[in-house]
């Protein structure tokens, strides 16, 4: 067949000897040519990973208890959060570290943080981004190994390599998983998709390309706000990372210490499926309050985005953090009208009414 | 002609070429070059096909599925499971959402309810860009496949969701788990992850085409997440009920209108023959043998099932029997198997068997098997030793099963490893080879600590049904060993293949599955086997495939190859992070204990050092009070003891021993309950915000 000498010729350098191919066993003639091009995936997997290891730490850490989940699912089984080491990416050279909230959750009461050169340091939990599931950690050490970032969301396709590395195991390098970029823009846009198999032994570590660069971290991402949603999900190759457009936009705020909350408006809706969310209550106090916003009005865009279901809603709010303004237009008794209103923290709003809460999307 | 083929060719061309340019730009070894030039070929073939991808949604919007657009003109496919929510809410129409954002109204064309396949309409725009179909006669186990479709609901901007794998198994037979679910005939297995929201989506091959439609997984304790097995229904089966479905027919599936058993070794024959059916019209009689079905030889029932559930009623089929020594052949009209059907969809949907023999006598002959597809699939090698040298594991009284699991042949008197477990107590313990003969084992060699055992397989087979030795006058088997000899070690990020028997998929001597990982690390085995701690605390090879599914224990893991570099062990959870555990030992370890001297009463294990004289002191008592009551405060140092000596303090936090994260006091304990009088114990301790290392000796125990 010609197209084994041909392969031969691009044969990786770093590929064991060509003779280990068919060393004992009848060669299957052709078949070479993809045994070739899958070692060399192979070795240039390794080579990746080899690249960004230096980067990638080992969190440990003492004491914590379970999170509390609150509203749990009875169908959706309650994940037991370990105990053992997690994952974390060096970000700047003076140590600062990005890790994911869920290797905090248990809230313990001493991290430490053990580079890739064995050196162990005491680690302070700066901030948390509970929206995107950042954390980040500073260690007092200089000239860290920073990773190169794939900046430019364009640069990132469906269908790329995508790997996933983490120290959860503890082994002395990182592990490795290999799977591919399933979808961009997910989650609001706060997050990629990868079908490589993600878990608590890689949430916190770096999803990078075939060259050796970051595409984001991985962290968990489900269907609810529950803290550790989405780690039921552990290795099914349904996971996220969080690239750089939506790291940069948080760890500004991170690094001084400004923990990134999901914020409220103060609003009960009648969420029926396919129509724009109505107002049927108002906590007080509540900035929905504030804003002068009316049990029947309709909400039928948010931050500029056409809202067509609650569904749509909870997608647009999801990637916005208290404290910040949304433009919300309204529709009252036939009349539209644009008001402003602020994400304001859970303890900032007023209890309850006896109303029943609104659904979730489901899916099927 | 071999169009793969050629593409291959021009592939491999197009890497070749381009390696001086990338090298160029980027810097990096000419290697790599051919492996960003099959990156970016695979992202331009997902980009493509991508836009015929559906996600399909109820009328509310709230819960969907997907499908994928077969013409310009707006005709797709998907399951019927998914648009029956659609049929039930008449007066509103579903809608389709494409990746470029838009929903278009959706009409259901025509439906196969008892395949779970329907054809739909998206209307709204000029022309769709539409998905080629594929040729699934064509598929090997090992091929690159992808999916696409809407898992979950997670693409707000209805861009589909692409994940990537091979093909685990063909022409599998899935039973529906009750009444209510369909059973999936000839279907294609898959490990690309498939989920909940994927039903209806397409399967691609590698170069973008359509080799089936995504409807089913084997799901676990673990509840509705992908673990590893997904099930397509075969575009070939599809093409058969298409010009039924496109006419806007309720389209049925066909009967013989008799049953067949398995009737000894690759023996099948008709059970029951109903009267007036096609079979009896046809001189078919109970007890003749069925030797052929449409072309293919029928060596079980299951595989009978296979092969006519792919077929619509009024479909013209060749059938060959044997009546008392005699062969007689004929093609029969298919009847049409008798389903309910809700008479609201039988008024909607009428049935016109016309069209199916209109489509019979259209129909170019599908292609045969054979053209040359070398060059693609590097698994040949690993998947020939996948199925001649394992064994599929059943348990339990003849008849019945009550376990199911993997071993792997490793000498030619039929010796077979694989993991302890439950199984093996069973009473009638048996093995199937990939020749589909089973043979009853008995276990020769345990393993308490690796948690590994030896079975020894009879010389000769034996009836399934009966457990009688089969009739044929066989030789004494000679069975191929798996080499462990040549035990390679493979590096982090290696292509590997699992084989193995998860969900007892593989009926009979259908090839067991594959799923593809790779080697993901190394690291002591830290686990738990439901509550008790897993003896063995070697190291284990890590894989990033899923291996804790049922039966998939003492799979062997195999490299591109061919050679055999581990086996998947018992289902465990980590202790690190709380997960179902993918890994597998690694074949040193499985050469260790096939070394060892065989008993099937291992010797209580040697007790340690620690256990014969207590472990050893080191004077630190942790605090227990308050708030610290589960940390690794210490409380107080004995005077004079290793630890004071060493310089620790009352009020220190260990953060390590040992080398070993102490998350919790209780961890600490377990570390130093394993240490001898004499050993050394290394901690770190955190003492304010300083980080101390301190190492000590530890004595004997004190009084």
């Amino acid at each position: 067949m010609m197209v084994l000498p041909l392969l031969l010729t691009v044969l990786p350098a770093w590929t064991q000897d060509p003779a280990r191919l068919i060393e004992g066993i009848e060669p299957v003639e052709g078949a070479s040519a993809a045994v070739v091009l899958h070692q060399a995936q192979a070795a240039a997997f390794g080579e990746a990973a080899k690249h960004v290891a230096p980067s990638v730490v080992r969190i440990e850490t003492v004491g914590g208890t379970q999170p509390v989940e609150p509203g749990g699912q009875p169908d959706k089984p309650r994940f037991i959060v370990a105990e053992g080491p997690t994952t974390g990416l060096v970000y700047s050279a003076d140590g600062l570290i990005l890790a994911s909230t869920f290797n905090f959750v248990r809230e313990p009461v001493s991290i430490t943080v053990i580079l890739a050169d064995d050196r162990r340091f005491v680690a302070e939990l700066l901030a948390r981004d509970e929206v995107r599931r950042l954390a980040m950690l500073k260690i007092d050490a200089a000239d860290l190994p920073v990773p190169a970032w794939v900046e430019s969301p364009a640069e990132i396709r469906v269908g790329q390599w995508a790997l996933a590395l983490g120290r959860g195991f503890a082994g002395p390098d990182c592990s490795l998983g290999v799977g591919i970029v399933s979808g961009l823009n997910r989650m609001s846009g706060l997050a990629i998709q990868t079908d490589a198999r993600l878990s608590p032994a890689n949430f916190g570590g770096p999803l990078i390309d075939i060259r050796g660069r970051v595409l984001g971290l991985c962290v968990p991402l489900g269907l609810d706000d529950a803290p550790i949603a989405g780690v039921e999900w552990y290795d099914s190759g349904i996971g996220f990372a969080v690239p750089y457009v939506q790291v940069s936009r948080s760890a500004t705020d991170l690094a001084v210490g400004h923990t990134l909350r999901r914020g409220m408006f103060g609003l009960e809706l009648d969420a029926q499926p396919g129509r724009p969310p109505r107002i049927i209550g108002l906590r007080d106090p509540s900035p929905a309050k504030r804003a002068d916003l009316r049990p029947g009005d309709e909400i039928i865009a948010a931050a500029d985005q056409p809202v067509a279901s609650f569904a749509d809603l909870r997608r647009i709010l999801r990637g916005h953090t208290a404290g910040q303004w949304v433009p919300l237009r309204l529709r009252r008794e036939g009349a539209e009208m644009t008001r402003e209103v602020i994400l304001a923290v859970p303890e900032d709003i007023g209890p309850p009414a006896a109303t029943a809460p609104a659904e979730d999307p489901s899916t099927r | 002609m071999p169009q793969l083929c050629v593409t291959a060719i021009v592939g491999v061309l197009v890497a070749w070429l381009t390696v001086p340019a990338i090298t160029a730009a980027a810097q990096e070894t000419p290697d790599l070059g051919a492996v960003l030039a099959e990156e970016q070929a695979r992202v331009e073939v997902i980009a493509a096909a991508s836009r015929s991808v559906v996600c399909i949604l109820d009328p509310g919007g709230t819960a969907g599925g997907s499908g994928v657009i077969i013409a310009p003109d707006g005709y797709g496919l998907t399951n019927f499971h998914v648009v029956a929510e659609i049929l039930k809410a008449e007066g509103e129409p579903g809608c389709g959402a494409l990746s470029d954002g838009q929903r278009y109204p959706l009409e259901v064309i025509g439906i196969d309810p008892t395949g779970d396949v329907a054809m739909f309409r998206l209307t709204g725009r000029d022309s769709f860009d539409a998905a080629e179909l594929g040729d699934s006669n064509l598929l090997r186990v090992g091929d690159s496949v992808w999916a696409a479709g809407n898992p979950f609901m997670l693409a707000e901007d209805y861009t589909p969701t692409v994940t990537a794998g091979i093909i685990s198994g063909l022409h599998r037979y899935q039973y529906g788990a009750d009444a209510r679910t369909l059973v999936y005939t000839d279907c294609i297995q898959v490990d690309a992850s498939i989920n909940p929201g994927n039903s209806g989506g397409p399967l691609f091959d590698a170069q973008g085409r359509v080799i089936g439609i995504n409807g089913r997984a084997s799901f676990q304790r673990r509840g509705r997440v992908n673990v590893g097995l997904a099930y397509a229904i075969s575009i070939n089966q599809i093409r058969r009920f298409m010009p039924g479905l496109r006419a806007g027919l309720l389209v049925e599936h066909a009967s013989l209108g008799a049953t067949v058993m398995d009737s000894g070794y690759r023996r099948v024959v008709f059970d029951r023959v109903l009267a007036n059916s096609p079979a009896a019209q046809a001189g078919i009689r109970t007890g003749d043998r069925l030797i052929a079905f449409a072309d293919q030889t029928v060596y079980s029932a299951n595989q009978f099932g296979n092969l006519l559930g792919a077929f619509p009623a009024a479909w013209p089929v060749s059938v060959v029997w044997e009546h008392e020594g005699q062969q007689s052949s004929q093609v029969i009209e298919l009847d049409r198997l008798a389903v309910r059907a809700d008479p609201a969809l039988r008024k909607r949907f009428p049935t016109d068997e016309e069209v199916t023999r209109q489509a019979a006598r259209e129909m170019a002959a599908p292609a045969k098997a054979g053209v040359d597809l070398s060059g693609t699939n590097p698994w040949a090698e690993a998947l020939h030793r996948a199925q001649r040298h394992t064994v599929k594991l059943y348990g339990g009284r003849i008849g019945t099963q009550v376990g199911y699991g993997t071993g792997v042949i490793v000498s030619p008197e039929g010796e077979v490893v694989t993991v302890l477990s439950l199984l093996l107590e069973a009473t009638h313990l048996r093995a199937v080879t990939h020749d589909g003969h089973v043979y009853r084992c008995e276990v020769v060699h345990r393993d308490d600590r690796r948690q590994l055992a030896l079975l020894k397989m009879a010389s000769r087979p034996e009836d399934p049904d009966t457990a009688a030795p089969l009739r044929t006058q066989m030789q004494p088997a000679v069975w191929e060993p798996f080499p462990v000899g040549d035990a390679a070690s493979p590096a982090v990020g290696d292509w590997v293949l699992v084989a193995g028997n998860p969900f007892k998929v593989a009926d009979g001597e259908e090839p067991v599955s594959v799923s593809r990982g790779v080697i993901a690390g190394r690291a002591p085995l830290l686990a738990d086997r439901g509550t008790q701690p897993h003896p063995y605390q070697g190291e284990v090879l890590l894989l990033d495939t899923v291996t804790s599914n049922p039966g998939t224990p003492g799979s062997a893991v195999i490299d591109l190859a061919g050679r055999w570099v581990g086996l998947v062990g018992e289902v465990v959870t980590s202790r690190l992070t709380h997960t179902d555990l993918n890994y597998a030992y690694p074949i040193e370890e499985v050469a260790a204990f096939l070394r060892d001297p065989r008993t099937t009463n291992p010797p209580a294990a040697s007790r340690s050092a620690a256990e014969e004289r207590g472990p050893g002191y080191h004077g630190i008592r942790l605090s227990s009070i308050g708030y610290r009551r589960q940390l690794p405060f210490v409380r107080s140092v004995a005077e004079g003891s290793p630890a004071h000596q060493a310089g620790v303090r009352a009020d220190d936090l260990i953060i390590s021993a040992n080398g070993v994260a102490v998350p919790q006091a209780r961890v600490f304990a377990e570390v130093c309950d394993r240490l001898a009088p004499g050993d050394g114990l290394s901690l770190v301790i955190k003492r304010g915000e300083e980080l101390i290392s301190l190492t000590m000796t530890l004595t004997e125990p004190q009084p």
